[in-house]
């Protein structure tokens, strides 16, 4: 496998330290990195694509929540790798953060953001490449990523933020380094201002060019597209207790300890995680990831939506293309119904399709109507028989 | 005098020695040491404090049978020359033991008497210097002679010069013995060999085993017997400090999601109901209850005792299991529940031996798979909160905690409705949790006021008076600061003397019903100029503005509030004890578990 001569990279470095403002309403708890997408983070995407490279050897730059995500990788045994964290207090730039684990670098290593999904196959192409080296894609949108002008597979220039389409290659932030880069970053925050300076000084960087898979989530409605990829590969399987008379259709994934009651009508690729209770006479269709200790109370109906831990999802509800935040609790006869939205984000309107963008330990009370496109502050409390539109701010009460 | 462990196999004994004495080491760390048969004869290191004091020596290299230990002192202080093992007088026997032998001090005089020279102060010497006097027995000879010598309690390896054959005893304290194609182990608990071994067998009081690399015979009275071989399986674990400085709060920090792991599938909330799977629950009613432990242990007993009671109608009481003496005969409505995190806590498991006998039914509480309290009651329950390496209790607490709220419910389930809210709050508590978590900094800020004082005070009332307790421990365990637990309504009584504007007092007064007396106690403490720190859970600007900080707590089920309140004390007190530099996550003079009366 190893093609060059240089030994083959075995350490990565894991940007794990931002929050995710775009992403915002749903990362007042955690950071990006471990917002859950088919009832996994991110970032753990991330390690099993570097676990299946053989890289085990992972550092992990965390910031801002960072106790959530040491909580939940530990030191990385439940994965087969070990896992190293640095911290990064105040999140400045991807260099900034970069800086941050030099003394754990090794000579050569790998550098991700850990907040992108991305495939095996991806990083076994950077892998093979040179040791300085950026991992480009022409397979997403570019007007929300940086991108890099190359020529002849060398990456001649890095722009963060380009005006017009000023390549067709998307900059994936995954880079092959060696501990040179750490004399650039003294003067530059930004990783990419470091690597321009680079190559002004004679260096070369290769542009990796994929096809392979690698996906981030630049709006938080792009969670959805993301559980769906991830979805589109589970196994179906009950380890819990499907009462009779319930149907279940393509994979579906039933955890440890949950309970599906009877008439439920499940359409894979759905999963249900720990402990939940759904139903009698409940509807999910593909699509949709359940969380841990979840409550889906009788005759309500979900169609691709990302329900978080220990949701309580009252009785003849009504829910598509919708995000819940953890610990959210709902009563009967909610209807998050989707369609064409204008969304504000962060005074940019942005259309897309999609249901509601609910955040954790929000409190709905009974026949409550969330027009598309609602966006549900941390902590929020909404009183019975209320339509809600537009972005309702954290810890608010809608009375 | 508390962890022993012996190899006899092909591999070099000496590394293996090593790491199964880390995982002995909650059984304390005031010193170590291991002996090897080899070539030398006995070959000997010791060194006074933790294990990994011995890594820093140069290894035993040669050698393939041994015996190692780690102390906490009860019979000699902790010093390098009281640290087992110990030698006869000509170095050719070497002993490691766990346990109290009462009649030592008439012993040693005889011994010295016929002229057998001491090199320590500890109760264990004597018994590698009666082997000694008896050695023209033959090696298992001698030793079945002088255990008729000994009075009290031992778990005992025997190991001499020049030979692969381990000789093991047991009379009080725990010893099993894994067992292996070419090599065997003997240990105080099946965790620290699992690594190596998954077929043990458990030795019974009075047993003696004769254990070399390929065969392992036991005895009892001078006959063969057999013991019978238990599989027993690994629980995943996770070592590592995952970032964190001090493994106290990494485990603090696994308190949500340990939490919701408890929970999941023991509630059903459309026929509102909580199981736990187990068939004592199905025999019938019991008419009462008490529910026994040690340290934090019996704290969570006491607020299972307020649970229990105020569900059911049915005599409940919490007991200090090291008070447990006696107990009257019972029958099998009387049920014991005892509660210990190690499983292997020597008052605990000679209550549950006492209340066994009187004919209770039993139920261990326990968070180690394999361990003695699950071979002495009717039936266990494992409280799943991984393994715990801090020495002060964290997460074991509040699992503790969580498993005795769901025997409650299961128990004395409350008429339907009320038994739904409860099971609802329930499942919002992990997340409750996790945003106590996120009061760090002002917990920090409370931690670092307390640090300069030399006591404080935790006043609090009903269920809550148990956290306070808790707490208490914790700030005396880690942050060495004389913290003591008072109830509101007797401060009158008495400790209102002590107060004084140098004495913190941390309340707390979450709006229940005991809210009015909690609020007219922290009246009487204001007004005696003490410092007051309360923590509630429900925003009250008259309260803000007659105390000096204010800790607003989410808001749960009074019956709840308790957990949410530990781990955020737990955070005072980690804070404090940071603020001072303290050895956090193994703090002087104490062990995990106390395995000796």
């Amino acid at each position: 496998m190893n093609s060059g001569q240089q030994p083959r990279v075995t350490q990565a470095i894991i940007l794990a330290a931002g929050r995710g403002e775009r992403l915002s309403v749903l990362t007042a708890l955690r950071p990006k990195v471990m917002l859950p997408v088919g009832n996994k983070p991110i970032i753990e995407f991330v390690i099993e694509a570097l676990a299946a490279n053989g890289i085990r050897d992972i550092v992990l730059v965390v910031g801002y929540q960072r106790e959530m995500v040491q909580d939940y990788l530990g030191s990385g045994e439940r994965m087969g790798v070990t896992l190293q964290y640095v911290v990064q207090e105040n999140q400045l730039g991807t260099g900034h953060a970069l800086d941050a684990a030099q003394e754990t670098a090794a000579q050569h290593f790998l550098v991700l953001p850990g907040d992108n999904i991305i495939s095996a196959a991806a990083i076994g192409e950077l892998v093979r490449s040179t040791e300085n080296a950026i991992l480009v894609t022409d397979q997403a949108r570019g007007d929300q990523h940086g991108v890099v002008e190359v020529e002849n597979d060398i990456a001649t220039n890095l722009v963060e933020t380009p005006e017009e389409q000023a390549s067709p290659w998307i900059n994936t932030g995954v880079y092959s380094l060696t501990q040179e880069i750490f004399s650039y970053l003294s003067e530059e925050l930004s990783l990419p201002d470091a690597i321009n300076k680079m190559i002004k000084d004679g260096n070369q960087f290769s542009a990796c060019k994929t096809t392979a898979d690698w996906w981030d989530a630049v709006y938080p409605w792009d969670l959805l597209r993301l559980n769906g990829l991830a979805l589109s590969s589970i196994k179906g399987e009950c380890s819990g207790q499907c009462e009779p008379g319930v149907t279940l259709k393509g994979e579906v994934r039933i955890e440890r300890g949950s309970v599906v009651r009877s008439n439920s009508y499940i359409v894979g690729p759905v999963i249900i995680g720990e402990g939940c209770e759904v139903g009698p006479g409940v509807v999910i269709f593909p699509y949709t990831s359940i969380g841990n200790n979840v409550v889906i109370e009788a005759y309500s109906q979900l169609r691709n939506c990302i329900v978080g831990d220990s949701v309580q999802i009252g009785s003849h509800s009504h829910l598509t293309d919708t995000i819940i935040g953890e610990s959210t609790s709902m009563g009967p006869f909610l209807s998050a119904m989707s369609d064409n939205a204008n969304m504000n984000m962060n005074g940019i309107y942005v259309e897309a399709r999609c249901g509601s963008l609910i955040s954790a330990n929000v409190r709905i009370g009974t026949r409550v109507t969330l027009r598309p496109g609602t966006m549900i502050g941390h902590g929020a409390d909404i009183s019975d028989m209320k339509l809600i539109q537009d972005a309702i701010p954290e810890s608010s009460r809608v009375l | 005098m508390c962890g022993i462990v012996g190899y006899t196999g092909l591999k070099t004994a000496y590394p293996l020695l090593l790491e199964a004495l880390e995982r002995l080491e909650y059984r304390g760390y005031d010193s170590c040491g291991i002996a090897i048969s080899n070539s030398t004869g006995v070959a000997l290191l010791k060194q006074f404090g933790f294990v990994e004091n011995l890594k820093t020596m140069p290894p035993i290299e040669e050698g393939g049978s041994g015996i190692g230990h780690t102390r906490w002192a009860t019979v000699g202080s902790p010093t390098e020359e009281n640290a087992h093992p110990h030698v006869d007088c000509n170095g050719q026997i070497a002993i490691v033991h766990n346990g109290d032998i009462t009649n030592y001090l008439s012993l040693r005089e005889k011994l010295m008497g016929q002229g057998h020279i001491f090199s320590s102060d500890t109760d264990s010497e004597v018994i590698v210097h009666l082997i000694e006097n008896y050695a023209s027995e033959g090696q298992m000879g001698s030793i079945v002679r002088a255990l008729k010598d000994l009075e009290g309690s031992y778990a005992l390896v025997v190991l001499f010069a020049d030979s692969d054959l381990l000789i093991a005893a047991r009379m009080g304290s725990p010893l099993v013995i894994g067992l292996s194609p070419t090599e065997n182990f003997v240990a105080s608990d099946v965790p620290a060999i699992i690594e190596f071994t998954d077929q043990v067998l458990y030795l019974e009081d009075g047993d003696v085993a004769a254990v070399t690399p390929n065969e392992v015979r036991v005895f009892q009275n001078g006959d063969s017997i057999t013991r019978t071989v238990h599989h027993v399986s690994k629980q995943p674990e996770e070592r590592g400090l995952a970032g964190y400085e001090h493994y106290f709060l990494k485990e603090i920090h696994q308190q949500p999601k340990m939490i919701r792991d408890s929970l999941a599938g023991h509630m059903s909330s459309i026929d509102p109901s909580v199981t736990l799977g187990l068939e004592l629950f199905n025999e019938g009613k019991f008419d009462h209850i008490f529910i026994a432990g040690c340290g934090s242990a019996y704290h969570a007993s006491l607020i299972g005792e307020h649970f229990l009671s105020e569900l059911g109608a049915v005599n409940t009481s919490a007991r200090i299991a090291s008070e447990i003496s006696h107990m009257r005969p019972g029958d099998k409505a009387h049920l014991g529940i005892f509660v210990t995190q190690s499983g292997e806590t020597a008052d605990t498991l000679h209550a549950a031996r006492l209340a066994h006998e009187a004919g209770y039914s039993t139920l261990g509480l326990t968070n180690t798979h394999n361990s003695s309290i699950s071979r002495i009651t009717d039936q266990t329950i494992y409280t799943e909160a991984g393994l715990e390496i801090s020495v002060a209790a964290s997460k074991t607490f509040t699992s503790q905690l969580i498993d005795l709220f769901l025997i409650g419910l299961q128990l004395f389930p409350p008429p339907i409705n009320r038994l739904h809210d409860l099971m609802t709050e329930l499942r919002l508590l992990p997340s409750k949790a996790q945003q106590v978590l996120g009061l760090q900094p002002q917990l920090d800020s409370i931690g670092k006021k307390l640090a300069p004082h030399t006591s404080a005070y935790l006043v609090a009332k009903g269920i809550n008076y148990p956290v306070a307790l808790e707490a208490s421990l914790k700030l005396k365990e880690l942050a060495y600061l004389h913290a003591e637990a008072l109830v509101a309504g007797e401060l009158k009584h008495g400790p209102l003397a002590l107060l004084t504007h140098e004495t913190p007092v941390i309340v707390l007064a979450p709006k229940d019903d005991t809210y009015p007396r909690v609020l007219q106690a922290i009246r009487e403490m204001r007004a005696r100029g003490a410092p007051t720190i309360v923590f509630t859970d429900s925003h009250d600007e008259y309260l803000a503005s007659i105390v000096d900080d204010i800790v607003y707590l989410p808001t749960t089920e009074p019956h709840f509030f308790p957990i949410l309140a530990t781990i955020a004390l737990q955070l005072v007190a980690y804070n404090c004890a940071r603020a001072k530099s303290l050895s956090i996550d193994r703090p002087r003079n104490l062990a995990k578990s106390v395995t000796v009366f």
